[in-house]
């Protein structure tokens, strides 16, 4: 099979519907609004959770779990501004910096390692490809939870203990099978033809690679770079283990930093710091999302 | 030397080198930062190390234990038991939601993040609190049933309903294998759906006939690693149920982590891990073999 | 081809040089060449008040020694012990840290805690009783912490607006099981069934629950750990069960789906009106209290035949055995539970102080209403109460629980009988060598 070789729009309403009757036009208006009752209806038990968070950090503390509605009965103002500077010497400024910190260079250290190492595992011949792979997916399959001492004595050894240097390097390195293997996947759906093709006009392997795979494969890296990012951005036991002070907490461990098993918390506060540590992922993923939709179509490839 | 390689032989040589080269970074990453500490949990399994220094080698001990303890047998089996309801299930559910996604419709970025959202809150407490709102006794479920004359029960505390709660997170929250869906089907080439539909072929049969078939390198990568991480089953497990009620949900991992990290039998628990693997290692191996059968690659090496 | 290859072998290169260079940035622990200078490290978990006081205290214990420098590893609860253990395996753990010394402590290794007693600090202001119940839990009878609080264990919270509502009195703080068996049927009768009067302490409850044992030790005048060696233990569990099964029974405790999945803040049965009263420790009133529109009040925990061990030590101060400055390390720990100026900063925080002199200096500068509440039912105790210390020294205790509750949620939702669930405890015991 051949792939589209000229750039097309996105998928237009007005292209399906110029090849349809007036009937068939009120049947796909009437699937429409069904699809979109149906989305909508879904969509609300989805966004619960995050509407009762956001309503809570407007609730005064003992309202919050004592009462089972959605909507304050009292508004309450000040859990924000109590959040921000809530730890002394530190507002959550600087805590959202080391999280950006650690998630940026996390994502250029996955996308570099991973696409390398997955263009060789997809494109190539050579030995003991078959014995690197299944120890690539081995090595997901031990729980973290029994390789959090080993791995700590490793990074007391070399002297990263309480720096960003265990969260970040080994990205650099590979160390997210997930994405090899997803990266891996996705190539193998690219057809082999355009490799042989661009070899036979003399374009090398690392040419042919930037040039040509790495923009098809735009919808896969966004994913890779979208998880990357959201799992260190979630990332709790690692920055628990690795760092200690303060000062180079990323957001989930200042977030812990309110929780006590025995005192009081200050759960209004918390939530609304919570909000502010979701709200930036949920903005950049409505925005990044175009690279969705246009993905394969847009990109468009010269034969 | 070189002239007695044939220029074949050397090809295949030159691109072996290659593909080392593109493999160093990771394969550096894989000495450095994987094999030891690896190497450092097989080497607890068969001690009795609890933290303290001195410890001894207990031999197979912790292994015969593992598959003769209570406590370890009971998680096994609940493990599986999660494992079987929720990775077709989410996969369904994702995959479903990919498909209603990807035709064009208005606001399609608005459910898109929506439907991620539940993936982007990830388990805490506040998950936790709204599980518990809508299945517990006086919770939303109980009160819409209620309307139709039925009595409800508080469905996370029960022990025959409380995995199935877990379940229902796990599938409520399918997000990343929607996102790893939708960016299979944009590389799926448009002109084969037109031709399809000038052919007559109905909805069904252009899902099973194009999108299933092109997709199935990816439907193959979510259905492993939804293996891998539904064997691996824990944080859900630790805030909402703790294990409970009555060990119901006392999944393997949890089960590993309050024997190395609560009871502080880490040898124990190395074993555990060991123990683990390869029960996944077999499941993706099965799934491997089978795959032959049902993915379609466009490469036409192996 | 070649080309290609050396291309890639130079980003390699490349990544190994940031590897090798990466800890400069981030900025790791900051060592002072100063020749006198001393740093030691401090960890505790919290909340923010305890932070913020635990960082005035070590500001206060530098400007009086500013050849010491502290650095604060603090964090909140969750993880908190993770944390501490992997370092203690890594010998890299703090010279000075927050911790316990039963329960979830005792996985922490023994031989990385130092003895208290090898270094120059007052003891002179803490309970014996405490002092003998830590020590009672290291294999070798040394004293592994200094007790921050006097924890009254079983303390019993009581809804004192539910009360109110249903025209019930409060109980006088002499109350017995017994008494609070009639007050909790009361309740739920009165309710009409819709609140229950106490939380099953029976029923497995996930946290662990301190009404239950001090329940055990006040009605059988032992907790029940050593199983295997006591003969009475069959007896007594069946008692146990039972006393809380009729109650389970008449709906005045918990049923099993509310007692299981109980926790001990804002999903506690307290907070959300299942139940009118629930124990706890002293020092938790606070955290209650914070959740809840209604008028909480605080109990002393009821009575039995023999004493219970209601004043026990809680979490304690502890040194690390790898500290190179013995001296330093003494001279902040001795500041922090005895110097009357941070005793003052850190207040009830953990509730009630283990230091005597503590108490009578908060007491001097005035309490709050939450502290009145606090001090009133432990000065109750120490006044008409004899207390006991008991620790659970056995190193499977944390998995026994865990298989013990799960019998025991078995037996709360009706799926085995009283009998089987002791003998299946029992059969547990014995598998863990207890």
């Amino acid at each position: 099979m051949t792939v589209s070789t000229e750039v097309r729009p996105t998928i237009g309403r007005q292209g399906l519907f110029s090849r349809m009757s007036d009937s068939a036009k009120t049947r796909t208006y009437i699937s429409a609004g069904v699809r979109h009752l149906f989305l909508a209806a879904f969509g609300i038990i989805m966004v619960y959770p995050l509407l009762w968070l956001v309503f809570s950090t407007f609730k005064p503390n003992v309202e919050i779990f004592s009462s089972a509605s959605l909507l304050p009965q009292t508004w309450e103002f000040s859990h924000w501004r109590q959040g921000w500077s809530a730890i002394r010497g530190h507002t959550f400024g600087t805590f959202f910096l080391n999280s950006a910190v650690i998630s940026g260079l996390s994502i250029v250290g996955t996308l570099i390692s991973c696409s390398l190492a997955a263009y060789a595992f997809s494109r190539f011949r050579f030995p003991l490809k078959r014995v690197w792979f299944s120890i690539l997916l081995v090595t997901m399959m031990l729980p973290s939870q029994v390789l959090m001492v080993p791995r700590y004595i490793l990074f007391v050894n070399l002297g990263w203990i309480d720096s960003f240097a265990p969260l970040t390097v080994p990205n650099f390195f590979g160390s997210s099978a997930f994405f090899i293997f997803l990266i891996t996947q996705f190539i193998r759906g690219i057809p082999y033809d355009l490799d042989e093709s661009s070899f036979i006009d003399g374009c090398s392997r690392v040419r042919f690679l930037w040039s040509i795979l790495l923009p098809l494969m735009r919808p896969a890296l966004f994913t890779a770079a979208l998880f990357t990012f959201m799992w260190t951005w979630q990332d709790f036991m690692g920055p628990l283990i690795y760092i200690t002070s303060v000062r180079l907490y990323p957001m989930p461990l200042a977030l812990n930093l309110f929780v006590d098993a025995q005192a009081a918390v200050n759960w209004g506060a918390l939530h609304s710091m919570m909000v502010f540590s979701i709200a930036p992922i949920i903005i950049l993923f409505f925005f990044a999302q175009r690279y969705f939709v246009e993905g394969i179509v847009t990109t468009g490839m010269k034969g | 030397m070189k002239s007695r390689l044939s220029p074949w032989q050397r090809k295949r040589l030159s691109e072996a080198g290659t593909a080392y080269g593109f493999l160093s970074l990771w394969l550096i990453g894989l000495f450095t930062f994987t094999l030891w500490p690896f190497a450092h949990s097989i080497h607890l399994a068969f001690t009795n190390y609890s933290f303290d220094p001195t410890y001894e080698y207990v031999g197979f001990a912790n292994f015969i234990r593992g598959f003769t303890d209570g406590l370890s047998l009971t998680s096994m089996n609940v493990t599986a038991r999660f494992a079987i309801v929720s990775v077709p299930l989410r996969l369904a559910v994702a995959l479903f939601v990919a498909v209603l996604l990807n035709k064009g419709i208005r606001g399609l970025g608005i459910y898109r993040t929506v439907y991620y959202i539940p993936s982007l809150v990830g388990s805490g407490v506040a998950v936790a609190i709204m599980w518990r709102r809508i299945f517990g006794r006086r919770g939303l479920f109980n009160n819409v049933i209620a309307l139709f004359g039925l009595q409800g029960q508080d469905w996370i505390a029960n022990p025959d309903t409380a995995r199935f709660m877990l379940v229902l997170l796990s599938a409520w929250q399918f997000g990343s294998a929607m996102l790893i869906f939708l960016a299979a089907l944009k590389q799926v080439p448009q002109e084969m759906y037109e031709s399809a539909e000038i052919d007559g072929a109905g909805v069904v049969r252009q899902f099973f006939g194009i999108t299933v078939p092109l997709i199935s390198p990816v439907i193959f990568f979510n259905l492993t690693m939804n293996i891998i991480n539904a064997f691996q089953v824990f944080t859900q497990a630790k805030i909402i149920t703790n294990g409970g009620p009555m060990n119901e949900t006392m999944f393997m991992v949890l089960n590993i982590y309050n024997q190395a990290f609560r009871f502080g039998n880490m040898g124990y628990a190395s074993a555990l891990s060991w123990i683990l693997l390869l029960i996944i290692a077999t499941f993706t191996a099965i799934n491997f073999v089978s795959s032959r059968y049902w993915v379609y690659y466009e490469t036409r090496m192996k | 081809m070649r080309k290609q290859s050396t291309w890639i072998g130079v980003i390699a290169i490349a990544m190994l040089v940031l590897m090798t260079v990466a800890p400069a940035f981030g900025a790791g622990r900051q060592e002072q060449a100063a020749a006198e200078q001393i740093t030691l490290r401090m960890s505790w978990w919290g909340g923010e008040t305890r932070h913020n006081a635990y960082l005035d205290m070590l500001d206060l214990f530098m400007e009086q020694n500013p050849n010491i420098r502290v650095e604060a590893e603090f964090s909140g609860w969750d993880g908190y012990i993770d944390r501490l253990r992997t370092q203690m395996a890594a010998n890299n753990q703090p010279d000075v840290y927050i911790a316990g010394h039963e329960g979830p402590w005792m996985v922490l290794p023994w031989s990385a805690r130092a003895d208290i007693r090898d270094f120059d600090i007052d003891l002179s202001a803490f309970s014996q009783v405490q002092i003998e119940e830590i020590m009672d839990a290291d294999p070798d009878n040394r004293l592994i912490g200094i007790p921050v609080s006097e924890s009254v264990r079983a303390a019993y919270l009581v809804n004192a607006t539910v009360f109110e509502e249903l025209g019930i009195a409060l109980p006088s703080r002499d109350w017995t099981w017994d008494d609070m068996a009639a007050l909790a049927q009361e309740v739920y009768d009165r309710s009409g069934g819709a609140v229950h009067g106490v939380l099953d302490e029976s029923a497995g409850i996930p946290y662990g629950s301190f009404g239950r044992r001090s329940f055990d030790i006040a009605i059988h005048g032992s907790p029940q750990t050593s199983l295997s060696g006591h003969e009475h233990s069959a007896e007594q569990l069946t008692r146990t069960y039972e006393w809380w099964g009729a109650l389970r029974a008449s709906g005045a405790a918990t049923p099993a789906e509310v007692s299981v999945q109980a926790d001990d803040g804002a999903n506690s049965p307290i907070v959300n009106r299942e139940a009118a009263m629930m124990s706890t420790a002293l020092g938790s009133f606070a955290r209650f209290q914070a959740n809840t529109p209604d008028n909480l009040v605080l109990m002393p925990p009821p009575a039995g035949e023999y004493p219970s061990d209601e004043l026990s030590a809680g979490i304690s101060t502890q040194i690390s055995s790898q500290t190179r400055h013995p001296e330093a390390v003494a001279l902040l720990v001795d500041f922090l539970r005895n110097d009357r100026e941070a005793g003052l900063i850190y207040g009830t925080e953990n509730g009630i102080p283990a230091n005597a002199n503590f108490r009578e200096a908060l007491i001097e500068r005035g309490l709050s209403a939450d502290e009145e509440i606090q001090f009133g039912v432990h000065n109750w105790i120490v006044n008409n109460r004899e207390s006991v210390g008991f620790v659970f020294p056995h190193p499977s205790t944390s998995e026994f629980r865990t298989l013990q509750y799960a019998e025991e949620q078995a037996l709360a939702f009706g799926r085995q009988s009283v009998q089987q669930t002791v003998q299946n405890i029992l059969r547990h015991a014995r598998d863990l060598g207890m």
